[in-house]
């Protein structure tokens, strides 16, 4: 069947645009997933069939217990905020301003069809997995749990696309502002701190996304651990966690500054004050955590903070390096995830300061001018 | 007096300029050349914003070697400015105002004059594209620049406007001594012209015209 001019649209806009923009979060999460699913080995010897059981032990849990399945449904319902969010800051685009005056020609039913489709494309991994687990379900006798799960992923479609429905056929308010940019409307913003506004303005979504996981780290890997007594590697494991989690923030702070403070190029700043300029914004940006750490290990968490910044302001200067390709970004922050957890684990966290804030400091003056990039 | 000595800039292996050697006089110059030709490009380079090879010194202050003094004396206007959305047009004011070492009160001159005391409380965000590059031309004359890159100034601003530019141009260039290195399609004011010399941006190079 031909695809509908309004579906095709879309579909290329928003579907194909969701995947590339999230590919590594997805590679990552549903990789991981089939991965275990899958190919998981068990220790020792094990009876041929207990294999599959001990393999498909995730999506029988989902599919027998309640407690799982309302994990599910809570991961599915972030991964749904998130593609209103992306859905929506699209939609805002410049470039796709257009669709305001074409979309809203069409029925209001040909936009919920096309945009159902949009959002069917976009639970395609859940959809799949679900239907895996339906399969598993049936197989071993749960019946009931499935189906809901499989009727709460529709819902969620149907709500999605009726959200975006209405956002497609609202008039644009293009002086929209939030409270605290309202508030703060009469405070000269200072420079480096504008990140943060724009955080507070445009990505509320992403930096509560953000701190939840921060949050988990922080409760779980030291629930986990609760039995490992002083001068263990767990804290800095989990500041080195917290770094990575925020990977998404720090990539976006260097996008923002291309995108809207290009200008800022021609400031008479000095290298060090851009360097550690962009810092100020994620150590507020990070405030929650800092205060944690400094409320729990006190004096010691002088060691935990220098590591976190060190990663975190190397983190950064690769961005200057390797531009806003996220694909090859996301694979250096790995190899360095893996670097830092060897160090961790060799117990040399001493090294971090001052070899990752040379190195990052080295590559930030060899490249903040884009050397390598086209403009 | 702008020099460019062993200047080269190209995009991957791309060259789109090569300078080997040239001094640029104060005065008002005009860069014409087609699309593409590289004219934002050696703006941008002349502004700080690209790495390049070779050397531009402003009298005699290097842009690699020192580059927050010749930051100071050199102010820039984007062909399609952008700014952060959630920032009002003062507030952008007073962060180059800053950034520049403006004197206290010297926007108000060229914001009277472009009119433009009605929308700079309001955020850039509801800012049309004529608004914004009047904003950026306002910004563009902070502090006391010894060499003012305008990028294609000309287009999106209403006539009245433009012959407030032009005033702008040729007081600032009276009283200061300015350089100004404008890139345009379009042909300049008669006022402008018999001031301007032509800079040709042709061939990868940059020639003064005769």
């Amino acid at each position: 069947m031909r695809q509908s001019p309004l579906t095709n649209v879309l579909m290329k806009i928003f579907s194909s645009g969701f995947y590339r923009m999230h590919s590594g979060m997805l590679i990552f999460l549903f990789g991981t997933i089939l991965c275990y699913c899958f190919f998981i080995n068990t220790l020792g010897s094990v009876p041929i069939w207990a294999f599959t059981v001990w393999n498909l032990m995730i999506t029988l849990s989902l599919v027998s217990s309640p407690v799982i399945m309302g994990f599910f449904c809570l991961a599915a319902f972030i991964y749904t905020i998130k593609s209103w969010q992306y859905v929506t800051t699209q939609l805002m685009a410049k470039n796709n301003e257009f669709l305001y005056h074409s979309i809203s020609s069409f029925g209001k039913w040909q936009q919920f069809k096309s945009w159902f489709y949009v959002q069917f494309n976009i639970f395609f991994p859940l959809i799949i997995y679900v239907l895996f687990a339906i399969i598993i379900g049936f197989n071993f006798g749960h019946y009931l749990i499935p189906v809901a799960i499989l009727l709460y992923i529709l819902a969620l479609i149907i709500v999605s696309a009726w959200i975006y429905v209405i956002r497609s056929n609202r008039l644009i308010d293009i002086d929209r502002q939030t409270v605290l940019i309202r508030l703060l409307r009469n405070w000269n913003k200072p420079f480096f701190l504008l990140y943060t506004f724009f955080v507070f303005d445009k990505l509320k979504i992403t930096y509560l996304i953000t701190k939840s996981i921060s949050w988990a780290l922080i409760v779980g890997v030291f629930a986990v651990f609760s039995d490992i007594k002083d001068r263990s590697p767990v804290p800095n494991l989990v500041v080195l966690m917290i770094v990575t989690a925020h990977t998404l923030l720090i990539y976006s702070e260097f996008r923002f500054n291309e995108k809207y403070l290009y200008f800022s190029r021609n400031f008479p700043y000095s290298i060090s004050k851009q360097f550690l300029g962009s810092f100020l914004n994620h150590a507020i940006l990070m405030l929650p955590e800092l205060l944690w750490f400094i409320g729990n290990f006190g004096i010691h968490s002088i060691n935990l903070l220098l590591q976190a910044f060190s990663i975190l302001i190397l983190f950064r200067s690769l961005l200057c390096w390797i531009g806003l390709n996220i694909k090859n970004y996301l694979i250096w922050i790995f190899v360095l995830f893996n670097i830092v957890f060897l160090i961790i684990l060799y117990r040399i966290t001493w090294l971090l300061p001052p070899v990752f804030v040379s190195m990052a400091y080295f590559v930030f003056q060899k490249n903040y001018l884009n050397k390598n990039l086209i403009d | 007096m702008l020099q460019f000595t062993n200047f080269r800039k190209s995009y991957g292996y791309h060259p789109i300029l090569q300078i080997e050697s040239l001094r640029i006089e104060p005065g008002i110059y005009w860069i014409k050349g087609v699309n593409g030709s590289g004219k934002s490009t050696l703006l941008k380079s002349i502004g700080g914003f690209l790495f390049f090879e070779g050397e531009i010194l402003l009298n005699n202050v290097s842009v690699k070697k020192d580059s927050v003094p010749y930051r100071k004396m050199v102010n820039f206007a984007d062909a399609e400015p952008i700014y952060p959305e959630f920032l009002t047009g003062w507030e952008m004011i007073a962060l180059f105002a800053k950034a520049k070492q403006a004197t206290p009160g010297q926007e108000l001159y060229f914001i009277k004059s472009m009119k433009m005391e009605s929308y700079l409380s309001n955020a850039v965000g509801s800012y049309s594209s004529g608004m914004l590059k009047k904003l950026s031309l306002v910004l563009a004359f902070l502090g006391r620049p010894k060499v003012i890159l305008l990028d294609e100034p000309l287009i999106t601003i209403d006539t009245e406007s433009l012959d407030i530019l032009c005033r702008w141009i040729l007081k600032k260039h009276e009283e200061e001594n300015t350089t100004f290195l404008l890139s345009s399609h379009q042909p300049l004011s008669e006022v402008l012209l018999t001031k301007a010399r032509v800079l040709l941006v042709d061939k990868q190079t940059l020639t003064m015209e005769k």
